[in-house]
């Protein structure tokens, strides 16, 4: 658990330094996503950036701004490689315990026994790709007999077959294989998808074009890029092909993780006008970063151009430019909700997400009163306007943040638990 | 104790998903971790723990809790049974793990598993209790 710590400590001096890479607007394309740029001038040894483009994009699905900050991107990118790192030693090792000459399926399936949510996400993820493997084989094949039939059916649902194996031979209670018969909805994949929803709502053709190709990046693209990123070296054994497409995932499911908690970290550092306590109220997010996050200049109901947001839910028929006669009844409705049910769920166990939906986080522009307007402007506008990166994306401050909550001991116990603390690094994926 | 609120639903408190806050969210309406508790403490009348009341009451009053009501008493009994539990079921998924590899017809050996300290520290150390025993050298 500490290694990711130090990680983001040694990384803050470095973010200090470079403040002006916020302002840099990175093209989806960049030739950086290509191959590993060479060591930059701050001295660190290994080169830093071999996927930061694609978890840019990455972030922008899943409701990230529209041109996420590299900084972050690049923090993101150090968290998911120490957590997968730290995943692959240990599925290493449960690989040495069993015996086998390969990382597989069924060791990283043994290390998120623990979480059911997370393993059942994978096993239908699992399943998907069993079922699209089956697809493409059966179309693939145009004179169909039925003794191709017989031969598709040994390599279908192979995955399926192995995970079904080993949590049969490991499962005592019977909640293992549960899992594969379960078909309760994954809360989070719903909360991810209404998000989505929200967000491509406003969208113009060309736009979401991008979005689709943005949601279509993976780590598992580039296969043998992601492979020397993990740098197997170090390991006694090395992961089969099919441990490797888990881990691709994994790391997605990671950042997907992260921007959910970093995206409800914004809201919590923003104000709120609703909540009369909250300038006197203790800071939610104790990160040393977050707290110095400037924030907005106190705001009154009756100034609405301090918060120009646009309600993303309305048709894009309506005007965007902001003016001064935008109505406090607007604000009205749109704060009355969300705010107090959203701040008082944060309130609770941090990483819950909470049950209204998230359509808040878009009406909750962030306050910097000056990017208001310009801001107005880039959800409307066209994506061809490179646009300079505003205080609207998620900060490396929300991520740090993520992550301390992450780690952090909460619930009714916590003051008392103190010797009781896990031991075992916490996987965002598992 | 008696008049406990009433349950609106049915009392399945123990198969609610908890998202990890104190809230349950049965039939629609939010509970708090309380009311869950309540229920479940009236679904223990018919339940007797492993551990006898009267050594969980003496360990109880070692750590300076007179309980009064024998419901407390067999709640903790009760969650002192899982954790221990939770553990050896875990010792046993570490070594069904290592013998899945190998030998995965062999009825016999299904029948019969020994703990050993090999997978009972990694259980427990999960736990975190860290236990080493030396090894011996014979």
């Amino acid at each position: 658990m500490t290694k990711p710590k130090s990680k983001k400590k040694s990384e803050k001096p470095k973010e200090a330094s470079t403040p002006t890479e916020s302002k840099v607007n990175v093209p989806t394309e960049s030739p950086v996503g290509q191959t590993p740029p060479s060591a930059p001038p701050s001295g660190k040894v290994a080169p830093k950036s071999w996927f930061t483009a694609e978890i840019q994009l990455m972030m922008y699905t899943f409701g990230d701004h529209r041109r996420p900050l590299q900084s972050s991107a690049a923090l993101i990118e150090e968290v998911v490689h120490s957590q997968m790192t730290s995943l692959l030693h240990q599925a290493a090792e449960v690989t040495i315990q069993r015996g086998a000459r390969f990382i597989g399926v069924e060791d990283i399936i043994f290390i998120m026994r623990r979480d059911k949510k997370k393993l059942r996400r994978l096993l239908r993820y699992l399943d998907f790709k069993d079922l699209k493997q089956k697809v493409v084989k059966g179309s693939g094949l145009e004179e169909g007999g039925e003794v191709e039939v017989e031969d598709i059916k040994q390599p279908v649902a192979k995955r399926r077959k192995l995970c079904y194996d080993f949590l049969s031979a490991i499962d005592q209670t019977g909640e293992l294989l549960s899992l594969f018969e379960d078909d309760e909805i994954d809360e989070v994949k719903q909360e991810r998808a209404e998000r989505a929803d929200m967000q491509t709502r406003s969208m113009d053709q060309t736009q979401y074009m991008e979005y689709v190709e943005a949601r279509q990046t993976t780590f598992h693209k580039k296969a043998s890029k992601f492979r020397d990123w993990m740098d197997l070296g170090t390991l006694e054994v090395k992961p089969n092909p099919l441990a490797m497409e888990i881990l691709s995932y994994l790391a997605y499911e990671t950042v997907g993780t992260i921007v959910d908690c970093a995206l409800l970290i914004k809201k919590d550092t923003e104000r709120t006008v609703n909540n009369p306590l909250q300038p006197c109220a203790p800071h939610l997010c104790s990160a040393p970063d977050t707290i110095s996050v400037a924030p907005p200049p106190p705001l009154q109901i009756k100034s609405p151009s301090s918060r120009p947001s646009s309600p993303n839910q309305t048709p894009p028929s309506t005007p965007t430019t902001p003016t001064g006669n935008v109505t406090p009844l607007m604000f009205g409705s749109q704060f009355t909700a969300p705010p107090s049910s959203a701040t008082q769920n944060s309130n609770s166990a941090g990483l819950t997400l909470p049950t209204t939906p998230q359509t808040s986080i878009f009406n909750f522009s962030s306050n910097s009163g000056g990017s208001g307007k310009s801001k107005k402007k880039k959800k409307k506008s066209g994506s061809s306007a490179p646009e300079p990166a505003s205080a609207d994306a998620i900060q490396p401050s929300h991520v740090r943040e993520v992550m301390r909550r992450y780690g952090a001991n909460i619930g009714p116990m916590a003051p008392f638990a103190a010797y009781n603390k896990l031991p075992a690094p916490t996987f965002l994926a598992c | 104790m008696s008049s406990n609120t009433p349950t609106t639903g049915p009392s399945s408190a123990s198969t609610n998903v908890t998202s990890g806050t104190g809230t349950d969210v049965v039939g629609g309406e939010v509970r708090s971790a309380g009311v869950s508790l309540a229920d479940f403490l009236l679904q223990l009348e018919d339940y007797t723990p492993t551990i006898p009341d009267a050594v969980t009451a003496y360990y109880l009053n070692r750590a300076g809790f007179e309980a009064s009501d024998p419901r407390i008493v067999r709640l903790i009994s009760l969650a002192a049974q899982k954790f221990v539990s939770d553990i050896a079921n875990d010792a046993l998924q570490h070594c069904k793990m290592r013998g899945s590899a190998q030998s995965s017809r062999k009825a016999g050996k299904d029948k019969r598993y020994t703990l050993s300290m090999e997978d009972l520290s990694p259980a427990l150390s999960e736990y975190g209790i860290n236990v080493k025993k030396p090894y011996y050298f014979t």
